[in-house]
């Protein structure tokens, strides 16, 4: 058999698209070989695309995955470097405040028993000038009656009683004394 | 080329489309003869299953350049199938993508010079064509029952015209292959015929053959560009196909 379709293309040098002898060869192989295809891609290469790209999804996950624990990890440490940080400072305001009222106390104490030592010396010395005052006083008594009684001997001798003129110089001295 | 001979005037550009037995087989009175047609079907099956077992030997977690090609075809692919029909169009991407890569290799290797293009002859676009057609609306039927008929009557018309349209439907649906399968085969042919028209036109002037060489080269740019598209259009109206008989309209 002289190949029609050989000849056909040959004969009418138009359009081989048109020989329809050859459809049933060309349609048939062209079936043959799609089915070939077919059965490879979605037996091996579709399969194998999708392990492919399932493994790397999931390998980017893992990564973003780590990616974010440890993020988490370092906000973990900001937050605990933080929390010591203000510990530390906590402690030493206590510190601080601690050895303040210490030392408060102890000016405090150092006062008062300044204080009180100034006032025990100026008790004292109270003490002292009232003791001279009495003194005083009690000196100047005596002097007054004496001298009263001196001066009464001389105007009116015998007649002066000691008593009396102690008690007239207590009252003149009491009337100094009021003005 | 093969055939101009003698001076080089008599260029036949439709004779790179002739169809050559290589081994005759006849079952009855049928030819299946392997032919040119055949061989090239294989050359264009075994490129793809070359391109995607060299990419996915070792299926890396960080693809080479090979992979990235093979993942590239299979992404592109699936989110074609997924936006034009949809999650539920998923469960037929091997079949789109058999189309599709086959369709591109086919039309690729085209493009070698001496070989020939089996996306070229309308017996093999159009028995891919119909063979979308039957399975689509066979999936139709399956998943809509009688229902699937409501597709060709346009819910929003007014009654007296849903006759009219229905009838326009239907005839634009059973139009649908040949379109589908004529688009792919007509690009195919009339760029081919075009680039060997002007390849005459170089040979036959001489020095002056430069400048059809020249346009040869943009042509050729352009013929590989219309080879990714034209394979790329026949698989997303497979997907919209597909789309239509899953959802409806």
């Amino acid at each position: 058999m002289a190949t029609p379709a050989h000849a056909a293309a040959e004969q009418s040098a138009g359009m081989p698209q048109l020989d329809f002898s050859t459809y049933p060869a060309q349609i048939f192989w062209a079936a043959v070989a799609l089915f070939v295809l077919y059965r490879y891609l979605s037996r091996r290469a579709i399969p194998q695309m999708e392990a492919a790209l399932a493994a790397r999804h999931e390998a980017i996950g893992g990564s973003l995955e780590a990616a974010a624990a440890a993020r988490r990890e370092a906000e973990q440490a900001e937050a605990d470097y933080q929390k010591s940080l203000a510990e530390a400072r906590a402690r030493a305001q206590a510190t601080l405040a601690e050895a303040k009222a210490k030392s408060d106390a102890a000016l405090a104490a150092r006062l008062a028993e300044a204080d009180a030592s100034i006032a025990q010396k100026t008790a004292a010395g109270e003490a002292r000038i009232a003791e001279i005052r009495a003194s005083a006083e009690t000196d100047v008594r005596s002097v007054a009656s004496e001298a009263a009684a001196a001066i009464l001997e001389r105007f009116l001798p015998g007649q002066a009683d000691a008593a009396e003129v102690s008690r007239a110089v207590e009252d003149g001295l009491a009337g100094l004394k009021r003005s | 080329m093969a055939d101009a001979s003698g001076g080089g005037m008599h260029i036949d550009p439709m004779y790179q489309f002739a169809i050559k037995e290589i081994v005759p087989i006849h079952l009855g009175g049928l030819n299946l003869s392997f032919t040119n047609s055949a061989l090239w079907s294989f050359y264009a099956v075994g490129a793809t299953i070359l391109l995607f077992s060299f990419a996915m030997r070792g299926g890396a977690l960080v693809p080479d350049r090979v992979q990235s090609v093979a993942e590239g075809f299979y992404g592109f692919v699936r989110n074609m199938v997924r936006d034009a029909a949809g999650d539920e169009g998923l469960k037929y991407f091997p079949y789109i993508f058999t189309i599709f890569l086959f369709v591109f290799f086919a039309n690729m290797l085209g493009m070698l010079p001496y070989s020939f293009t089996v996306t070229s002859h309308l017996a093999v676009t159009g028995a891919l064509a119909l063979a979308v057609f039957v399975t689509v609306t066979a999936i139709g039927f399956k998943k809509h029952g009688t229902h699937f008929f409501s597709f060709f009557v346009p819910k929003d018309a007014p009654g007296w015209l849903k006759p009219i349209l229905a009838v326009i439907e239907v005839i634009s649906y059973f139009v649908r292959p040949l379109s589908h399968s004529v688009r792919l085969a007509a690009n195919m042919v009339a760029g081919h015929a075009m680039l060997k028209v002007f390849a005459g036109f170089a040979a036959a002037m001489g020095v002056a053959g430069v400048l059809p060489m020249l346009g040869m080269l943009g042509v050729t740019a352009l013929e590989f560009l219309v080879c990714a598209i034209q394979a790329y259009v026949f698989a997303i109206l497979t997907a919209i196909y597909l789309n239509d008989a899953l959802h409806m309209h």
